[in-house]
């Protein structure tokens, strides 16, 4: 078992749609690390990007390395 | 055995005998280290700092999927169907193709002589940050005191006019000469050890960035829309830009490492995987570095200046060589993946064109490159714009080069290239050998993307350069005595870049 299996594994229930909730997770995390930069001081608007930018590379990326691994050759 | 052999092996026999990447990620991981390199680091971050922070991330997010994706696809359609090198796969198509291909290789080639010439630069660094040894036989900063790491400019300008830049040189491309010799073989196995420690490195230093005193300057600095007033047409014009130019397109690089998929390989799902790993690789790296950066008191306009003196010259904090040792030894590995597979790109079309073997031609396109970059590696004390001597000759040499190599060189490959495609062979073909054994299906509208959206997105970026290249902000208003220079060197990077693909292209292979 390779760290895709383990990291994919428990969203192949939900199909392709498996990575759009991977996005949601990412999402979520960018806003946690969005409000820390806003309690130490960062610009809120700053903040916002920082948000966005994390779930748009990072959540994207999740999504397709997802579709990448569910349609591996089995 | 092999001297049983015939060292020029037929078309059909190399067919046959084609190496394959092992496993789909090995490509993915190649693919991902051509494309993340030095500009990674010290230019992409800071081109968002001062074109509207978050709103460009998103912005140069949707020109990649209309610009940037389009051309990484048909670049891998075109190695994966024709399995050859740029020159071998265009001739495929049109017989002039072939000296679009040689065109772009000569352009790569200067371009590599002098990009290991700067990964040499960031190797020296990173053994003396560790060390932080006083750099022998250099100008004094004080009388009886050689600089160190921390004593920027001297430093910077000390090691520009030692051998040290050959010794770096030289080290660095043993290393692309080993990687590069086994082949993909060689190329796989590297990448497999890069990829993971460059990921974890740049995580680990973006999530020490968030701790540091810095952490809210240095992100209001990089992502802040508000913080700086830009242009929209030149925040749109840099982004259409940076879509491509960031993805190794124009190359002959992604056909090459394409050429060397198994018949029926993924492309779409590839292409895009590819895109956003280095998108988000560039997007943490602002994040790791911009903290550091605005603790260390050296926020600034990024550039090789940047990375070389002011990055530097404010780890003067405790474990502050550590880190510099860190962020080195980064550039170093991220510039020597782009390193091998522009080398690649060659080998890979020599091989092709004249059916030489792997070790033969490895040998003699590493050498010819190293001794391409010793103009570039051999600085000299010449008049700096303040009446005194300094290396800015040598500095804007290397800059006016860079410039044209890489911008103007790449726009126009990308665009013939995408025309030649779309256009002479067909968009429709495209789409069709992108989707035969893609993870999804893209839609018959994308044709259009391929055939107008992404050529005229290219176009806008040449037009950008070219207006751009007529101004050449602070080389003629800094430097008087480097004026010449920037009318000369055009001519003369495209009288080489033509001539010598002429020959090439000219020469009878066995392909």
């Amino acid at each position: 078992m390779g760290l895709a299996d383990i990291i994919f594994g428990p969203f192949e229930r939900f199909g392709m749609m498996g990575g759009v909730i991977l996005l949601l997770i990412v999402a979520i995390i960018g806003g946690v690390l969005a409000a820390y930069l806003i309690v130490i001081g960062a610009n809120i608007l700053a903040a916002v990007s920082y948000f966005l930018g994390l779930t748009f590379t990072y959540g994207m990326l999740a999504l397709f390395l997802y579709v990448m691994w569910y349609r591996r050759p089995k | 055995m092999d001297e049983e052999m015939p060292s020029e092996v037929s078309s059909v026999e190399a067919e046959v005998a084609r190496e394959t990447w092992i496993t789909r990620m090995g490509f993915i991981f190649a693919v991902w280290g051509s494309m993340t390199g030095l500009g990674n680091v010290w230019n992409w971050p800071f081109k968002v700092s001062v074109l509207g922070g978050g709103p460009f991330v998103l912005i140069y997010l949707v020109l990649l999927a209309l610009i940037g994706i389009p051309v990484v696809l048909t670049e891998f359609v075109l190695g994966s169907t024709f399995r050859r090198g740029f020159p071998g796969a265009l001739k495929r198509i049109h017989p002039g193709g072939e000296f679009l291909g040689w065109f772009t290789l000569v352009n790569a080639a200067i371009l590599t002589s002098f990009y290991v010439v700067i990964i040499g630069w960031a190797a020296v660094y990173a053994g003396y940050a560790l060390t932080m040894a006083p750099l022998p036989g250099a100008m004094e900063v004080a009388p009886g005191v050689a600089p160190t790491f921390l004593d920027q400019p001297y430093f910077f300008v000390n090691v520009l006019l030692s051998p040290l830049t050959v010794v770096g040189l030289i080290a660095v491309w043993i290393v692309i000469f080993i990687i590069d010799y086994f082949g993909t073989r060689g190329i796989e196995r590297s990448v497999m050890i890069f990829f993971p420690l460059l990921w974890i490195v740049i995580i680990m230093m973006a999530l020490f960035a968030l701790a540091q005193p810095g952490a809210a300057e240095g992100i209001d600095f990089y992502l802040d829309p508000l913080r700086v007033d830009f242009d929209y047409v030149e925040m749109i014009g840099k982004a259409t830009g940076l879509s491509f130019f960031k993805l190794s397109a124009g190359m002959g690089i992604l056909t090459a490492y394409a050429s060397y998929l198994p018949r029926k390989g993924e492309l779409t799902n590839s292409a895009v995987t590819t895109s956003l790993l280095d998108t988000t690789f560039a997007f943490t790296a602002g994040l790791a570095v911009f903290p550091i950066a605005a603790t260390a008191g050296v926020l600034g306009a990024g550039g090789a200046g940047w990375a070389f003196i002011a990055w530097p010259g404010g780890m003067t904090g405790v474990g502050g060589n550590l880190l510099g040792f860190v962020f080195f030894i980064m550039m170093v590995l991220l510039g020597i993946t782009s390193a091998v597979s522009l080398t690649e790109a060659i080998v890979t079309a020599v091989m092709d064109k004249w059916g030489w073997p792997r070790n033969r031609t490895v040998i003699v396109i590493v050498l010819l490159l190293f001794v391409m970059g010793l103009p570039f590696a051999s600085w000299f004390e010449a008049p700096g714009s303040a009446g005194g001597e300094d290396v800015s000759w040598g500095l804007y040499l290397l800059d006016i080069f860079d410039y044209y190599v890489e911008f103007f060189g790449l726009a126009i490959v990308a665009l013939f290239m995408m025309l030649i495609m779309a256009w002479v062979w067909g968009g429709s073909k495209i789409i069709d050998a992108a989707n035969e054994s893609g993870d999804f299906k893209l839609p018959s509208w994308y044709t259009w993307v391929v055939k107008i959206v992404s050529p005229i997105g290219i176009a806008i970026a040449l037009v950008f350069v070219a207006l751009q290249g007529f101004y050449m902000p602070g080389v003629i208003a800094d430097d008087p005595g480097t004026a010449p220079l920037l009318f000369q060197i055009p001519f003369i990077w495209f009288g080489i870049v033509v001539i010598f693909a002429i020959i090439l292209w000219r020469m009878k292979g066995v392909d």
